[in-house]
């Protein structure tokens, strides 16, 4: 099988050379039928990959260790679960599973448009397979996933687990179907302005990837910041790791672009603008790629090391997408052109141009950061690194910009709105953003932390401007329709989903912003060291450490960890509030003899289990480092005990090193956290891609052959003659 | 005024703010950025006072704790020198002996080679591909 | 397994080979693809647009409803843009003209009348120029 699997690699790398080729053949000589073949090319190269990712997964699924990846990333004790993702948590079945994800929304898109802009899409298919090259060659001559091993092992490393987490699993295909959606508007971008079609229908075809693009992109990344928060020790969901910054970057120009492309489609203007986000998303969604392969960063996630064939290949392809996007826009800035002017500073076209600019210099600011050590290198010859405070100090500013910004676009008229309409649109939401003020002043001590007050208070009014309009709208669709409100609110809804959708995007926002600056400004945190039955204060709960505790996990007849913890109990002002268990749990090395029986334990990995009581208004959260000395001495001991002892015994061993800990405690470090409304991080998140899921939605054709007809009659008057429109 | 000379104007006005905050923001980072620094490096070139971002591997058998602050060692990485480091603060699950770690660090005034490590910022590098074996050297 | 490898090898070639080559064997046995491709692609170019331009009408007037917009204002920007996509349906009328024009040509039928007469241009024309020269300030 791994033969076969090698042989669809190969076939899958000419496949895609050959669709390069065919497509701009059939693109330069106006011959379709090449065209066509290069479609089916693409359709092809998803049937090939298919077909690999399938053998690899029954690989993993079956314990087929003469894959080697299967030995090195599975073992026949990893739940079947995690035996299916641990197919991506390789370097090269991560690689394929970006090909796959690639070849299949290629596909999807060549499928869906294959009557349609016929001139931009041989260069547009040409751009998607070559991608599709560069990826198969990575798979067929650096990285394969169906290496074999010559002499089979019993058993595989097993999975990492500290990567044994739901969230973990979906983590990866969320943040490849990200970059691999947002590959196909740069394409199209590509043939926009390489057959020199700039006009918005190649933004409309490609619009809903590059929503769908944004929405799997912004999962991705919330899903890492919550396991960051929910199953690492430090309580943190977010650290400005190269690696997040990786991915929050093209996320940032995307939305800028998905912004901007309205006024495109609308006004013709902005089409500089639209390019070059575009071009710059499809890049940094590649540079995020690369960057957590890649060694050049030192992050927490710098798997490989840096100077092999991979990174030389990636920055080969950034390097030539960055300069064929500068000379592409360059050269075509003559049809690049707007249509219209800026008429007015106070016009959405004006609002969507600052949101665009708060958006990429948000971009700069994580790419300077993050590429720092670099630049400094490049520049004293010293690498220096940038930490989070510097970055919060740029972002938080612009965070601010951008959420007044949310509040105020969607009530501005295009081209030129006049200022007593405007105060009369925003003074109901200024008002609730004062009085929010005001009560936050008086009544917490928000006042402390001004940039937190400004945030909050921009928040609210954000807030109240997406109420006002959810209201409006509703009220003047029951004028129109003489529907009940929620009848009138879903119709409302249904018939707009874009915009409505966007509200919802930007309530969930504005939300989100609202948990980030509650728990990162008045957070309370303590590492603190306490004996059994001792007490500590942190943010006005009481924490007694009440007793140890130890468990081992048995699995399949091994031992699979061992657990120490602690039971705390929580209080807040004499009142219970809960019972928190956090452990940390100790997985076995695999190497037994280079360890002794019961130390062995103590050299694998480590996990927290950190335990929270999660709240509307606040977290509490605990997570415990046991004693490390204690552990290796008492284990040490056992072990020399042990060295001659048979099987039984050393497990029992195990056992009773549990039981000694439950009754020997020694001291543990606890980690405690009083977080502010971090739960509504989450909430905002969630209303988010809720919000987007209304806007990715398609309105059914009733409704749209509806709305047609009713604007085709007006217009049709003007043409003085009656025109029945169905279609 | 006519339209195109407020555009103009606006586009001057646009440009000198971004220029502007551009170069604060490079200026800042070159202020504010503590340079990266193998524990060679620091032991020769170490300034009292100042941050430095180390960066190596966790000497075998050095770790230990006293209370909460946890003491080891960190040395280069295909190399033998080694500095010592103080840290408080949540050690991170994957820590352990033989690991490639990051924690900024600034000298005690006092001579020496212990280093003070800042609060929170250490570092371990997650094992290559997944693996749940400790990669060697 | 060792023969059946080679055995798929070769059948999934067959079918790639068979899939890329269809369209160009199509061509060679002298099966066209759709005649005035060109034309049925400006022509759904120009169908989105016009949606386009509907779904704005439609927007313009939610804003008005929803109080954004004055009706002085709202007047005059659906004004502009009814002509916007007055020009729209005239651009589908003229394709539509051409394209049976240029069908009845492929078969033999002589034309019955000129397609889009300059005379009846002039009248959209004027108001094309006028909407597009409209000063906004």
């Amino acid at each position: 099988m791994a033969t076969l699997g090698r042989a669809l690699l190969i076939l899958a790398f000419a496949v895609t050379i050959y669709a390069v080729v065919s497509a701009l053949y059939g693109g330069r000589k106006r011959k379709p039928e090449w065209v066509v073949s290069s479609r089916n090319a693409m359709y092809a190269l998803f049937g090939l990959l298919s077909i690999a990712f399938l053998i690899m997964e029954i690989a993993f699924l079956r314990d087929d260790f003469s894959f080697e990846t299967v030995a090195t990333h599975s073992s026949t004790t990893t739940p079947i679960l995690y035996k299916f993702a641990a197919a991506w948590s390789s370097q090269e079945g991560s690689l394929l599973l970006w090909a796959w994800l690639l070849s299949g929304f290629s596909s999807l898109v060549l499928f869906l448009n294959r009557r349609r802009l016929q001139e931009i899409t041989p260069y547009a298919t040409a751009v998607l397979a070559g991608f599709g090259t560069f990826f198969t060659m990575l798979l067929v001559f650096s990285n394969s996933p169906f290496e074999t091993l010559s002499i089979v092992p019993p058993d595989g490393t097993g999975l990492n687990p500290l990567l044994r987490h739901p969230a973990m699993m979906i983590h990866p295909p969320m943040l490849y179907s990200g970059y691999t959606l947002f590959t196909i508007p740069f394409a199209f971008a590509v043939g926009a302005l390489v057959a020199r079609r700039v006009d918005a229908e190649w933004i409309s075809v490609t619009r809903r990837f590059t929503l769908a693009a944004w929405f799997f992109l912004g999962i991705g990344i919330m899903l890492g910041a919550r396991w960051s928060y929910a199953e690492l020790g430090w309580g943190g969901y977010w650290a400005w790791d190269p690696v997040e910054n990786a991915s929050l970057m093209p996320w940032l120009t995307g939305t800028a672009f998905l912004h901007s492309m309205m006024i495109q489609e609308k006004r013709g203007m902005l089409k500089v603008w639209n390019s070059s986000l575009v071009l710059a998303t499809g890049t940094l969604a590649i540079v995020g790629t690369f960057l957590v392969r890649s060694g050049i960063l030192d992050s927490i996630h710098a798997f490989v090391d840096a100077g092999n064939y991979v990174a030389f290949a990636f920055t080969g392809l950034i390097c030539a997408m960055t300069l064929g996007s500068v000379y592409l826009v360059v050269s075509r800035r003559d049809i690049l052109r707007s249509e219209h002017r800026l008429d007015s500073l106070l016009s959405r076209e004006s609002m969507f141009l600052l949101n665009n600019i708060v958006l990429v210099a948000m971009c700069f600011v994580v790419f300077w950061g993050t590429f720092f050590p670099l630049i400094s290198e490049a520049i004293t010859g010293d690498k220096a690194a940038v930490g989070p405070p510097w970055f919060s100090k740029y972002i938080v500013p612009l965070a601010l910009v951008l959420i007044l910004l949310t509040g105020i676009g969607p009530v501005i008229p295009w081209r030129r709105a006049s200022w007593a309409n405007a105060r009369r649109m925003f003074a109901l939401p200024a008002v609730v953003a004062a009085i929010t003020f005001v009560v936050l002043l008086v009544v917490s001590d928000a006042g402390d932390k001004p940039w937190a007050l400004g945030l909050f208070t921009v928040a609210a009014f954000a807030l109240a401007v997406a109420a006002q309009e959810f209201w409006r709208g509703t009220r003047a669709r029951m004028a129109m329709s003489n529907e009940y409100p929620p009848v009138a609110f879903a119709s409302m809804v249904r018939r707009n989903r874009r915009r409505y959708g966007g509200y919802i995007i930007h309530i969930g926002v504005a939300v989100l912003f609202i948990g980030v600056a509650a728990s990162s400004a008045f957070q309370h945190v303590e590492d603190v060291r306490l004996d059994v039955g001792k007490t500590t204060e942190v943010g006005g709960y009481t924490f007694t450490y009440v007793k140890p505790t130890s468990t081992i996990s048995i699995r399949d007849g091994g031992v699979e960890k061992i657990n120490f913890g602690a039971r705390m109990r929580v209080s807040k002002d004499g009142h219970f509030v809960a019972n928190l268990d956090p452990a940390r749990g100790y997985y076995p090395s695999n190497a037994p003899f280079a360890f002794g029986p019961v130390g062995r334990f103590f050299e694998g990995e480590a996990t927290s289990e950190v335990r929270m009581d999660a709240g509307w208004t606040r977290d509490v959260w605990v997570s415990i480092a046991p004693d490390g000395q204690w552990i290796n001495k008492v284990s040490d001991g056992l072990d020399e005990k042990l060295a001659k002892a048979p099987v039984e015994q050393q497990l029992r061993a195990v056992g009773g090193l549990a039981a000694f800990y439950r009754s020997n405690p020694p001291a543990a470090t606890f980690r405690i956290l009083v977080s502010p409304l971090v739960m509504w991080v989450w909430i905002g998140a969630i209303i988010t891609f809720l919000g987007g899921a209304v806007a990715l939605w398609p309105a059914p054709d009733a409704a749209r052959r509806r709305a047609r007809a009713s604007a085709a009659a007006r217009v049709a008057q003007d043409l003085g003659r009656t025109k029945a429109k169905t279609t | 005024m006519d339209p195109s000379r407020k555009r103009m104007i606006r586009l001057v006005v646009a440009l000198t703010a971004a220029v502007f905050l551009a170069s604060a923001l490079v200026y800042t980072s070159f202020s504010a950025s503590s340079e990266a620094k193998t524990p060679s490096q620091l032991l020769t070139s170490a300034k009292s006072g100042e941050s430095y971002e180390l960066t190596g591997k966790v000497v075998k058998g050095s770790i230990v704790q006293h209370g909460s602050t946890t003491l080891f060692r960190v040395r280069d990485r295909d190399g033998k020198q080694s500095v010592a480091v103080s840290y408080t603060g949540a050690i991170p699950d994957p820590f352990r002996e033989g690991r490639e770690v990051i924690v900024n660090v600034s000298k005690r005034t006092a001579t020496g080679d212990t280093f003070v490590g800042e609060r929170d910022s250490l570092v371990t590098k997650c094992p290559s591909k997944f693996s749940a074996e400790p990669q060697s050297t | 397994m060792d023969v059946l490898a080679p055995l798929l090898i070769i059948l999934v070639l067959g079918a790639v080979v068979w899939l890329i080559s269809a369209p160009l064997r199509a061509k060679a046995a002298g099966r066209e693809l759709p005649a005035n491709v060109r034309d049925a692609q400006r022509r759904r170019d120009l169908e989105i647009e016009r949606d386009q331009k509907y779904a704005e009408i439609r927007e313009l007037e939610m804003d008005l409803r929803t109080g954004k917009l004055s009706e002085a204002d709202y007047r005059e920007t659906d004004r502009a843009l009814r002509a916007e996509a007055v020009d729209i349906l005239h651009a589908l009328d003229e394709l539509g003209a051409a394209t049976a024009a240029q069908r009845e040509a492929d078969e033999g039928v002589p034309p019955v009348s000129d397609v889009a007469p300059a005379a009846d241009e002039s009248a959209p024309q004027a108001a094309v120029g006028r909407s597009r020269n409209t000063p906004d300030a």
